[in-house]
């Protein structure tokens, strides 16, 4: 057998290997879901304009999911981001309306209202060691008042308009929020899989334990991570008011939970236990392929959300049955942990769980939140004497 | 509402029983009856999943959701009567607007034409929010209209809720506004006579608009007459159910025969999303007084007993008499919401007697004669 011979063999394995149902089981689901939905309703869902919509409805979650990626990935939550998209979006309508600023800056100042928001996030969650849950729920609450000051309740259209140009920019109807979402997800995808930084933000999530004797700056990339999410979140708040030309009070918390459920079932794919950007993006086309499908179907309102719901635990469930990152991040494991026993591999130090309960939006009793223990905490938290403080 | 001791089973619709649907309902046409039941629409469907403290991104999505559901719908229609057409030419030119972007206008002219006819300007129903000019209900309506011995122009102005975002007033009605002022400039060119104003639903609405605001701008001699059918015109679809009983009791009487207020309140979002223009009437042109209308050309307001805006097109009937303006009131009985137009398929009587009386009217204006400006 020739070497070239050998080397496409090994291509093909690999490739076989990456198509498996088990490295990306969500593919087939959306086959699947293709299929059935055609079948379903023949006259609707095979149509160009499905997949416009799909693609469209389903940017702006996958923005967010794609964001929130970067600090999984560090083993930090961003539980603002979906306020973080209403102020982002509030904040450029109010912009436009209460200023002669060029569109430009007021796309620039927003976004990096919400870096500035993101770095607050990581002073708290890095330099003040608080919970990364409850950090960024808290941060929610502020957003959430600041939107209310800007509006004053109301919905926002004055001079909104101006940014809506840049929205109906469009290649066959494909319009810029899908397109902005390949071009981060390539980006983190690059930045995540190919490069010192991105090892060292897994390294990070997987323990700060092994990283840091790795010698990785832990805190600069939590620090770092939460700034990237905010940002994507207010970038994604800007998309939104330029395609829909006026902003509302309430935008935002909606797009937050299939977000989580994007990049949860995104990292049981590719890269199975590993937040990944290629597994997300597959992730939100499932999901928003379902919950279009299912609105063109013609069921009931409340079916989408439990559908989401359902496939949010389930990759939870299926994510705890496998090691590593995701695991670790969603498994409320006993605390005690004996540092002296031999560990394998790339899992030296899985030990600062956060409890699924914190997934659903549910407040953790007090004696939980103690247990918990987040990758932003130093190295020296994650000490067993430290852990019973 | 105070219980009456009568049985409010006498009241008509959902005033006297609030169970009823077109289904049940004793006053329907039973051939439209038969129509609407086939595609499911002779019961009171679900309330809308959105409502007013929804996001808006998410509302122009159920709005544009609305949008395909009627597209398809017009598209299943039946589209093969009457059977007797005559021939009509189709040609597209475009009308400067004042925002730069180009209106489309839809000319349809009966074959050989060769003296002047009067002119027809539609604009199609859809609440000023969706729908398109160019499906094939609208098509056919043109044509049909056209074929009478008419030009009529469709004007493609823009809708409020599109995939590329919002276009709150008064975006659509400057569209036709300045398409009806390109019209009466080239009367001549485009071999018309007397130009009338007609459209359904959302196209009355911008019927009526477009002649107040021509009054304000002081060009009315653009227009010699408006026929407007159902109109959509009072944006009141969120009022509490006293304030519809005691104004505009259609509201309630006949609320989910075919539309509903509910999903009726989501398009007035698209078009007046904050609100601000809830009682301005170019917006909403059931709230003009008798000054706004007085000196109005003659209208036709037509209504259907069966629909939820019966009533305000009715009051509007009303304020233009007290102005003194010439306006001839009808009511469909036994129809729903647009049947007379739309739903021609089912009613074939009604749709050619509204077709013939459009083109009547037209005939009956004084009208400009096209060798002036």
């Amino acid at each position: 057998m020739t070497t070239a011979q050998r080397s496409a063999q090994s291509r093909g394995r690999r490739l076989a290997a990456q198509l498996s149902p088990k490295s990306v089981a969500t593919l087939y689901v959306l086959i699947g879901l293709i299929i059935a939905f055609s079948l379903w309703k023949p006259s609707t869902f095979p149509e160009y304009a499905t997949l416009v919509g799909i693609l469209q409805d389903g940017a702006i979650g996958g923005l967010i999911a794609l964001g929130l990626v970067v600090p999984l990935a560090a083993g930090v939550f961003d539980l603002s981001v979906g306020y973080m998209l209403g102020f982002g979006a509030i904040f450029a309508a109010w912009l436009v309306g209460n200023t002669s600023w060029p569109e430009w800056l007021v796309i620039a100042v927003s976004i990096a209202a919400c870096a500035v928001v993101g770095l607050i996030n990581g002073l708290l969650v890095v330099k003040a060691r608080i919970s990364s849950f409850i950090a960024t729920l808290a941060m929610g609450s502020i957003l959430q008042a600041g939107i209310q000051y800007l509006t004053g309740g109301q919905i926002l259209t004055k001079g909104v308009d101006r940014i809506g140009g840049f929205a109906s920019v469009n290649i066959h109807q494909i319009t810029l929020a899908p397109m902005v979402l390949i071009v981060l997800a390539v980006l983190l995808w690059v930045l995540m899989q190919h490069t010192v930084v991105g090892r060292h933000l897994y390294a990070t999530g997987l323990g700060g334990d092994a990283a840091v004797l790795a010698g990785v700056r832990t805190r600069q990339l939590q620090f770092g991570a939460l700034i990237v999410s905010a940002a994507v979140a207010g970038l994604a708040g800007v998309l939104v008011v330029s395609n829909v030309g006026a902003a509302s009070p309430d935008t935002g918390p909606s797009y937050m939970i299939p977000a989580f459920a994007a990049a949860f079932l995104g990292a049981t794919q590719f890269k199975p236990g590993f937040f990944n950007p290629g597994g997300t993006v597959l992730a939100i086309l499932m999901l928003q392929t379902l919950t279009s499908g299912l609105a063109l179907a013609g069921v009931s309102t409340w079916v989408p959300s439990l559908c989401t719901g359902v496939i949010l635990i389930a990759a939870l469930a299926v994510g705890q049955l496998r090691g590593n990152q995701l695991s670790r991040l969603i498994r409320l494991r006993r605390v005690k942990s004996d540092s002296a026993q031999p560990q394998t591999g790339a899992e030296p130090a899985l030990r600062e769980p956060i409890g699924a309960e914190a997934l659903s939006m549910t407040a953790p009793a007090t004696t939980e939140v103690q247990d918990v223990r987040v990758g932003a905490h130093s190295p020296s938290n994650a000490e067993p004497e430290e852990r019973t403080r | 509402m105070s219980t009456a001791p009568v049985s409010e089973l006498a009241l008509p619709g959902r005033l006297g029983d609030p169970e009823r649907s077109p289904a049940t309902d004793p006053r329907i046409d039973p051939s439209l009856l038969a129509a609407l039941a086939t595609y499911g629409l002779d019961v009171v469907g679900d309330a809308p999943p959105v409502d007013r403290s929804t996001p808006i991104e998410q509302v122009l999505e159920f709005v544009l959701g609305v949008e395909t559901g009627f597209g398809g719908l017009y598209t299943a229609m039946p589209h093969d009567f009457p059977s007797e057409r005559g021939e009509v030419e189709l040609s597209v030119q475009h009308a400067p607007g004042r925002d730069g972007r180009d209106i489309p206008l839809h000319i349809f002219t009966p074959a050989g034409a060769t003296t002047p006819l009067p002119c027809i300007v539609y604009l199609h129903g859809g609440g000023m929010a969706v729908m398109q000019t160019t499906n094939p209900v609208h098509q056919q309506w043109c044509e049909d209209l056209a074929a009478t011995g008419a030009v009529v122009i469709a004007v493609d102005f823009r809708n409020s809720a599109t995939a590329g975002g919002l276009n709150p007033f008064p975006i659509g009605l400057n569209d036709c506004s300045d398409a009806v002022a390109w019209i009466h400039e080239h009367r001549a060119a485009l071999g018309i006579a007397k130009i009338v104003l007609q459209g359904e639903s959302g196209g009355a609405n911008l019927v009526l608009a477009t002649t107040l605001a021509a009054k304000r701008d002081g060009r009315l001699d653009a227009i010699d007459g408006v026929y407007a059918m159902v109109p959509y015109i009072s944006g009141a679809y969120r009022w509490d159910r006293d304030r519809k009983l005691a104004e505009l009791p259609s509201l309630v009487e006949n609320d989910g025969y075919y539309i509903d207020c509910k999903m009726l309140d989501l398009l007035v979002m698209t078009y007046d999303p904050t609100g601000e223009q809830a009682e301005n009437p170019l917006a909403w042109p059931y709230f003009a007084t008798v000054e706004d209308v007085a000196g109005l050309p003659p209208h036709v307001i037509s209504t259907n007993e069966l629909d939820p805006l019966r009533d305000e097109g009715m009051a509007y009937v009303r304020t233009l008499r007290r102005a003194g303006v010439s306006a001839t009131g009808r009511v469909n009985l036994g129809l729903v919401h647009t049947a007379d137009s739309i739903w021609g398929f089912a009613v074939p009587e009604v749709y050619a007697a509204t077709v013939a009386d459009i083109k009547r009217f037209a005939d009956s204006l004084e009208g400009t004669s096209t060798t002036d400006r």
